[in-house]
């Protein structure tokens, strides 16, 4: 079984992955990863308060039709930690291949 | 039929079961959901489709309780339902020397339990390390005693590894029986949350 908090920090990634390709908002994240992850509004919420808190992303307001919509901005902090995701990432490659050899 | 409601509704409902929240973070969730639910139907979708989309209203409130820490929710938990007027102010006053020690008590029994179970594994610990150390002083003895005494000194060899090795899976028993109680903690912690949020009828 996957291990939850493993996943969760996958998750969060992949948010961070789509706000550093443009600023976007909480119906556009959850749309363009549709098609990749199983993420709903509920479980957006706290992800993006998370990587608020840890400074991987900055927010701001625009209007549009009257009401105010949230931005999020990737900050430096987040780039970096995409990196640094993507540099730990073939250690767990090789040993979900080691897995799957033995099956 | 499935009742399904509007958006006026949905943020209706969050926000009296989320009742128990901070305002400002009240605030931020509900201004979450709206613009959500505006996005969705600006979108095409229909409005009672988005607000379905979001999900079990309840299950949404509770999960975002039990986000919240646990001096939070004790804290709004025990604001009266009436806001803070003169008179409930008068009862929290005179009632001072009833609430204060009961509160004390409860502290004290929540963190007791935790007292109590670290304590189990400060002991099993200290258990492992007197076998380990009982069982290297006698190989060390059986060491120094080979030459002038070896039957004794190949007797308290023997023990001493014997020992050792019981060490070993005395530790063993005392890592898996740490892990479990830290689970127990956990449960714990998580029991003591569910007191304080306030349940809608």
């Amino acid at each position: 079984m996957l291990d939850p908090q493993l996943k969760r920090g996958i998750l969060e990634t992949c948010v961070l992955s789509a706000v550093s390709r443009e600023d976007s908002y909480g119906y556009k994240i959850i749309k363009d990863l549709s098609g990749y992850i199983e993420l709903t509004e509920s479980t957006l919420y706290p992800i993006l308060r998370r990587l608020e808190a840890a400074g991987n992303l900055t927010v701001y307001s625009v209007e549009h039709n009257g009401r105010l919509r949230k931005f999020y901005k990737i900050t430096e902090l987040g780039h970096a930690a995409i990196e640094e995701f993507l540099k730990d990432w073939p250690e767990i490659e090789t040993m979900v291949n080691f897995i799957r050899e033995g099956v | 039929m499935v009742i399904t409601m509007t958006k006026r509704e949905f943020l209706d409902d969050l926000k009296s079961r989320l009742s128990q929240l901070p305002p400002e973070e009240l605030g931020k969730r509900l201004a979450y959901y709206a613009e959500l639910i505006d996005d969705m139907t600006e979108d095409g979708m229909d409005e009672h489709a988005a607000v379905e989309k979001l999900g079990d209203v309840s299950k949404i409130a509770e999960d975002i309780l039990r986000e919240q820490t646990l001096p939070t929710l004790m804290k709004t938990r025990m604001r009266p339902s009436g806001g803070w007027t003169a008179l409930n102010i008068i009862f929290l006053v005179l009632g001072f020397p009833l609430w204060f020690p009961l509160l004390m008590a409860f502290i004290a029994v929540v963190l007791s339990m935790y007292v109590v179970i670290w304590s189990i594994v400060v002991v099993l610990f200290a258990v492992v390390f007197s076998i380990g150390a009982g069982g290297i002083a006698l190989i060390v003895f059986g060491i120094w005693n080979m030459i002038q005494n070896p039957p004794l000194a190949l007797i308290a060899l023997g023990s001493g590894v014997a020992l050792a090795g019981l060490a070993v899976f005395a530790f063993l028993g005392a890592v898996a029986a740490a892990k479990g109680l830290a689970k127990l903690t956990v449960v714990i912690a998580k029991g003591v949350k569910s007191l304080f949020i306030r349940k809608k009828a």
